[in-house]
């Protein structure tokens, strides 16, 4: 391609990009009221086929706007939704919050060819853009992460305090959500260690939603 | 490169806007859009385009019963189409191919190089 040819097309290129990002805002969203609605159990037809058909969208103009990975994002997604119950929930769900990801992260550029958008799309965001999630529940974790996200906080899933605890150090975040079935009975020590140490509210989520339970949280540290 | 007459007939504002630049800045082609089948149909026999680029899915006339519409009047039924698609399974491409159409062009394309794929389809000299 000439260079005198090039420029002029990537910058109208990229100006369609700006233009349809909402666009594009409202594609996602579509898919992952579908993946929400699977993982909770009430994905309904309607919008099963609304998240299909977004998917479809997003499979087909992704890779113009320069987001070759998204659009394979969006047509495994489409395939999935494809099916009238589609299978492995925490999978779909997880898939939705890539694409989000590839297509919207706050440094997601367009026009230009290849992949080049996408790694900057995974460039760093500030600590207070970021939630940690601490849980060995797959599907817990991916329903959080997509909540997360429509909210625009960057969700980092792990299922190790370890892993907990190097995130932290390593990027820092605003928030950290202990899942208290995986801190099984340490949740005081989890706490302490993950996120006292670097001075983050700390939420713990319990299955038990009694004033005992939440009680017993906020002894052993807890903000909420 | 001879200048050549298009019609586009894709439902997706910014796909159909990328296209559409791209080939007349690249190719310096005759760019002509349609948003649905409908429009399409009227279109292709108002201008008798040399090509038919041809979204599959669509909402009201789809792809296919759009190609069927224009195979079934004399004034467009020789015009070849070629169809885009971001269904780039095989079976999709022949089953599109057994409708009647000239080509197969997967969705997402490369802006920078959709006219070159076109042309070889289509078989135009460079």
């Amino acid at each position: 391609m000439s260079a005198e040819k090039s420029a002029p097309l990537n910058a109208a290129v990229r100006e369609i990009w700006h233009r349809a990002r909402a666009t594009v805002e409202g594609d996602v969203e579509q898919v992952e009221a579908a993946a929400t609605g699977l993982l909770l159990g009430l994905l309904d037809e309607r919008t099963r086929k609304e998240g299909e058909r977004a998917a479809h969208k997003l499979a087909g103009s992704a890779g113009i706007f320069g987001f070759p990975r998204a659009s394979e994002t969006a047509a495994r997604i489409e395939r999935m939704l494809d099916a009238p119950i589609p299978a492995d929930a925490a999978l779909l769900a997880e898939l939705a919050l890539s694409l989000r990801t590839q297509l919207l992260g706050s440094q997601a550029e367009s026009g230009e060819t290849g992949s080049a958008n996408e790694s900057r799309a995974a460039a760093d965001l500030p600590a207070s853009a970021r939630a940690l999630v601490l849980t060995w529940d797959d599907a817990l974790g991916a329903a959080i992460a997509v909540a997360a996200s429509a909210l625009g906080i960057s969700p980092h899933v792990v299922r190790t305090e370890a892993d907990a605890v190097r995130l932290l150090e390593r990027v820092g975040c605003a928030v950290v959500l202990i899942d208290a079935v995986t801190a099984d009975n340490h949740v005081r020590e989890v706490v302490e260690r993950v996120a006292h140490v670097h001075n983050v509210p700390v939420i713990i989520a319990g299955a038990a939603g009694g004033l005992e339970g939440r009680l017993a949280a906020l002894r052993q540290g807890a903000r909420g | 490169m001879e200048i050549r007459h298009l019609l586009l007939i894709e439902d997706e504002d910014n796909v159909r806007e990328v296209a559409q630049i791209s080939l007349e800045m690249m190719a310096e082609w005759r760019v002509s859009t349609a948003a649905s089948g409908e429009e399409g149909i009227m279109r292709a026999r108002e201008e008798l385009p040399e090509l038919i680029l041809l979204d599959v899915m669509m909402p009201g006339l789809d792809g296919p019963s759009t190609l069927q519409a224009l195979q079934s009047d004399p004034r467009t039924a020789g015009i070849p189409v070629i169809f885009l698609t971001a269904k780039a399974q095989v079976s999709d491409q022949s089953r599109l191919l057994g409708l009647g159409a000239l080509g197969v062009i997967t969705k997402p394309f490369d802006p920078s190089t959709l006219h070159l794929e076109i042309a070889r389809v289509a078989e135009w000299p460079l």
